[in-house]
């Protein structure tokens, strides 16, 4: 029995050094779409790499990142996870109804207030008194729909922080709708923005302009975004209070479709979960959409139309909504009427990419600035046109742990 | 190179062994096979941080000519001492002194100092057997050379104790005499391989698919904990600590012997301890027996009174407690359990003798528990906080403790079945039982190790290799 027990040992390290053989037979990947990120490559050994402790420490990460079925053994884990009963593995929540929503125990609320006092003072300022400015912040799935959270999670309240810093811009004359409420389906008020299932619902996929359907799902399960259903929420909130009220256009009158059904959001490559389901995205194409300009800051042509049909063959078909993040990106709508000389200037995040086509119909430019990125002074960034609207729009959990809005008094 | 790592697993293993057991070296305890191990421990050791091969080569061949030069000079007593502090003091600038500790000098200054009390001791036996003091330096030197040939002294063995890869960076800190003692019989058998993998891969199993996670619920635990959370936290950190070196020490352990080494055991169930002492007895065996027997038994342990007693359990335990760090809660560490243990001698046992075993253990259980509190924040103000939130500071607590419990609940149930060795009950029938021994059993055993090697490579590579707690002592 000695010898069977040695063989059976045998085999099993056999199968460890195969598994290294196997390991450096297979080509090396540059990039892994499940996790949104470029792998390690193999390093080249040099002595100095070698004595500093390069070498080894960059070996480790190739030999992990370039792993024989990567992806594979990361959704075993998250698998055992959650079949063993985890209610989340530390990054994201295994939610209800094949929810992946991320983690967020606590909202740094001292960040949140400095950076809307950042927002604040540029408005006192920078900004010409008079010319209308808007706050909209937005929640976030595990806000609008705490019931979707595992039972007894610790995720953080949105409810209250919002509310006082809504507060906080309202008291400083800045125009800042309750989008959570909005979203939880309580305060929508007026006839034309209730009832609208009907509307949603007409055979030929053709939508009111201000219409929406009751039960439409407002945030991806699998991207920590909302849709653009939730964004459109969002924007008829925000629309009903603003100047611009029942400038209702006739262009606003969209046609809403499913562009993939196969998208799998940032969530989704947190979790690493086979058994959850890809999300489809739906978005609201109009003509005028796919005539506006997208303009980089030195004026060159990116695109026409501004959805990137590209993008959904990617791996972040999120990007459909106006493209990837840029510091400064500016929307040349051609929107006619009211609209002409109408210049907004839109401070955001990437909440405000699904947004952004429901305002084009009311502005001939459209400046999107991420603070994130930017590297100009805003003096300099205010002589760029003659704008008349400012808006902030991000959402409450990216808000909390953002740094840049500092440059907004620079 | 750590044990849990894709580097150590697929291709340091199995290629270092693989040539280990070929027909390569020669017979039993041949030169070429030692010299072999001492490059592949070497190499083991440099991987990660090579500068430091520097400093375990010099404190090998610096140690190596001192001990020559003492056998010289027949074994006096300045040399010893002035190498013996040489070596602390290495220790002492590497450990609070050095931006950073240099990896396993802990450990292995211990072993050196092994070598030098362990030659000592069979200089001094061998004088003893000629007559003692009497006797002539060359009739002790006579006697000392007919030990030595059962306990040889060359520059490999020395070298290849001290840096014996299995233990160099985290023990078990193994004695001199018992390593070299086994030296000239070693083999490479394939059948070692037998002997040591089941145990390796539990202990691989033990450290990536239990160790790790429970620290992870404890890491979550820690933000703004409550009393419920504190307590849970303290109690994790007290599972994951047993479970992270204990499983290292048993794949130390099993890798010794897949090289044909035995290894002292360096763990017996501590918390199964009814006493305190006991505890003591059966945590990290290698380092309070290196203290009991180079340091408490020489101060003269029990034998010189009671005031010298209490003086030499106060001098032990503060070494412990510094020898894991230079941070104050470590000495405060050691006196918790030096204070417990002589109020267990001179009270406690008294009055718990009567007691319930059970009732014995959970005292030593709690007393252990918080004594990882102490041991776990090396930062004072961190410390104080948490021991806040335990008496209940920072409110009661109770959901998000309730959260993790319940989204935790096999793993937490599993791991304290392997922390208080409830599953030794089920291993031993195991062992016992014909099927163990025939094929089919086998078969299972490795089927099922199979299994667990997958989930444990998926767990592996989606944390980053979460090192060993003890690397850091």
């Amino acid at each position: 029995m000695k010898k069977f027990t040695t063989i059976c040992a045998s085999l099993f390290l056999a199968l460890f050094g195969a598994l290294g053989l196997f390991h450096l037979a297979t080509p090396d990947q540059e990039f892994s779409t499940q996790e949104r990120r470029p792998l390690a490559k193999a390093p080249a050994p040099t002595l100095s790499s070698w004595f500093d402790g390069q070498f080894a420490s960059q070996t480790s990460k190739w030999l992990a990142d370039q792993f024989p079925a990567r992806p594979f053994w990361l959704s075993l884990k998250a698998q055992t996870q959650q079949f063993t009963g985890q209610a989340d593995n530390d990054r994201v929540y295994f939610a209800r109804d094949n929810y992946l929503i991320e983690i967020h125990e606590s909202l740094d609320e001292t960040k949140l207030r400095r950076n809307i006092g950042d927002v604040v003072s540029f408005v006192q300022n920078f900004w010409p008194a008079g010319k209308p400015a808007s706050l909209l912040l937005a929640p976030t799935v595990a806000g609008v729909s705490p019931g979707l959270l595992p039972a007894g999670s610790q995720e953080a309240p949105q409810a209250d922080i919002l509310t006082d810093l809504r507060s906080l811009a309202d008291a400083a004359g800045i125009y800042a709708p309750d989008l959570l409420g909005a979203l939880q389906g309580g305060t929508l008020q007026g006839g034309d923005l209730q009832g609208g299932a009907a509307a949603m619902s007409d055979a030929s996929g053709q939508v009111d302009g201000n219409a929406v359907s009751s039960g439409q799902q407002l945030y991806f399960r699998t991207d920590h975004h909302w849709t653009q259903d939730g964004a459109r929420i969002a924007f008829l909130t925000w629309l009903e209070g603003s100047e611009l009220g029942d400038a209702a256009n006739a262009s606003s009158s969209f046609r809403r479709e499913i562009v993939t059904n196969d998208f799998r959001g940032t969530t989704a490559a947190k979790a690493n979960l086979w058994t959850v389901p890809s999300d489809s995205i739906a978005a609201y194409r109009n003509p005028s959409l796919d005539r506006v300009k997208l303009v980089d800051k030195e004026g060159t042509l990116i695109r026409e139309g501004i959805y990137d049909e590209a993008a959904l063959a990617t791996y972040d078909p999120y990007e459909f909504f106006v493209g990837e993040n840029r510091d400064w990106l500016k929307l040349e709508t051609g929107s006619e009427g009211s609209a002409r000389g109408r210049h907004l200037l839109l401070f955001k995040d990437s909440y405000a990419n699904a947004l952004v086509p429901f305002l084009c119909p009311y502005y001939e430019t459209i400046t999107m600035v991420d603070l994130r990125y930017l590297n100009e002074g805003m003096a300099d960034l205010l002589e760029r046109a003659d704008y008349s609207e400012v808006m902030f729009l991000y959402n409450v959990v990216t808000l909390a742990d953002e740094n840049s809005t500092f440059k907004l008094l620079k | 190179m750590a044990f849990n790592t894709p580097v150590f697993l697929f291709f340091f293993l199995p290629v270092s062994l693989l040539l280990y057991y070929l027909p390569l070296w020669g017979g039993p305890g041949s030169r070429s096979r030692q010299v072999y191990l001492l490059l592949i421990s070497l190499f083991f050791y440099s991987w990660g941080e090579p500068k430091l091969i520097f400093l375990l080569a010099g404190s090998i061949l610096v140690n190596y000519l001192l001990l020559r030069l003492w056998e010289r000079a027949n074994y006096g007593r300045a040399l010893l001492i002035v190498s013996v502090l040489l070596n602390i003091m290495v220790l002492v600038w590497g450990k609070y002194f050095a931006a950073s500790l240099p990896l396993g000098l802990s450990f292995y200054t211990f072993k050196l100092l092994s070598a030098w009390f362990d030659r000592k001791r069979l200089a001094d036996a061998a004088a003893d057997a000629v007559g003692g003091t009497n006797a002539t330096a060359e009739a002790t030197a006579a006697a000392t050379a007919h030990k030595n040939a059962a306990v040889p002294f060359t520059f490999i063995h020395f070298a290849l104790y001290i840096s014996f890869y299995p233990q160099v960076i985290s023990g078990p800190i193994g004695r001199y005499e018992h390593f070299v003692r086994q030296l000239p019989n070693l083999q490479g058998q394939v059948t070692q391989l037998a002997t040591g993998l089941p145990r390796f891969l539990s202990g691989l199993f033990i450290k990536v698919l239990l160790a790790d996670p429970v620290f992870a619920i404890r890491e979550r635990l820690l933000t703004n904990p409550g009393a419920a959370e504190a307590w849970l936290a303290a109690l994790l950190y007290t599972f994951y600590i047993y479970l992270d070196f204990s499983a290292y020490s048993d794949m130390a352990i099993a890798l010794g012997r897949m090289l044909g080494f035995e290894t002292l055991e360096n763990f017996r169930l501590p918390y199964q301890a009814d006493s305190v002492s006991d505890f003591w007895r059966r945590w990290h065996i290698s380092l309070s027996s290196w203290f009991r027997d180079y340091v408490y038994i020489p101060l003269g342990g029990n034998r010189k009174g009671t005031a010298r007693q209490i003086l030499n359990i106060l001098i032990v335990w503060s070494l412990t407690g510094i020898w894991h760090g230079s941070s104050l809660n470590f000495l405060f560490w050691g006196l918790y359990y030096a204070a417990w243990l002589l109020l267990e001698k001179f009270l406690l046992n008294r009055w718990t003798s009567s007691w319930p075993q059970i009732a014995r253990q959970a005292l030593t259980f709690l007393i252990v528990n918080f004594g990882w509190v102490l041991f776990a924040f090396p930062n004072f103000g961190a410390l104080s906080s948490f021991v806040g939130a335990l008496f209940g500071r920072q409110g009661a607590g109770g959901p998000a403790a309730l959260y993790q419990l319940g989204s935790h609940a096999l793993l937490l149930i599993v791991a304290a079945v392997f922390v208080f060795g409830l599953h030794r009950k089920l291993t031993d029938r195991w062992n016992q039982s014909p099927l163990r021994h025939q094929p089919l059993g086998i078969v299972l055993q490795y089927t099922a190790a199979a299994l667990l090697m997958l989930l444990t490579i998926a767990f592996m590579l989606d944390q980053s290799f979460a090192s060993f707690l003890y690397f850091n002592f």
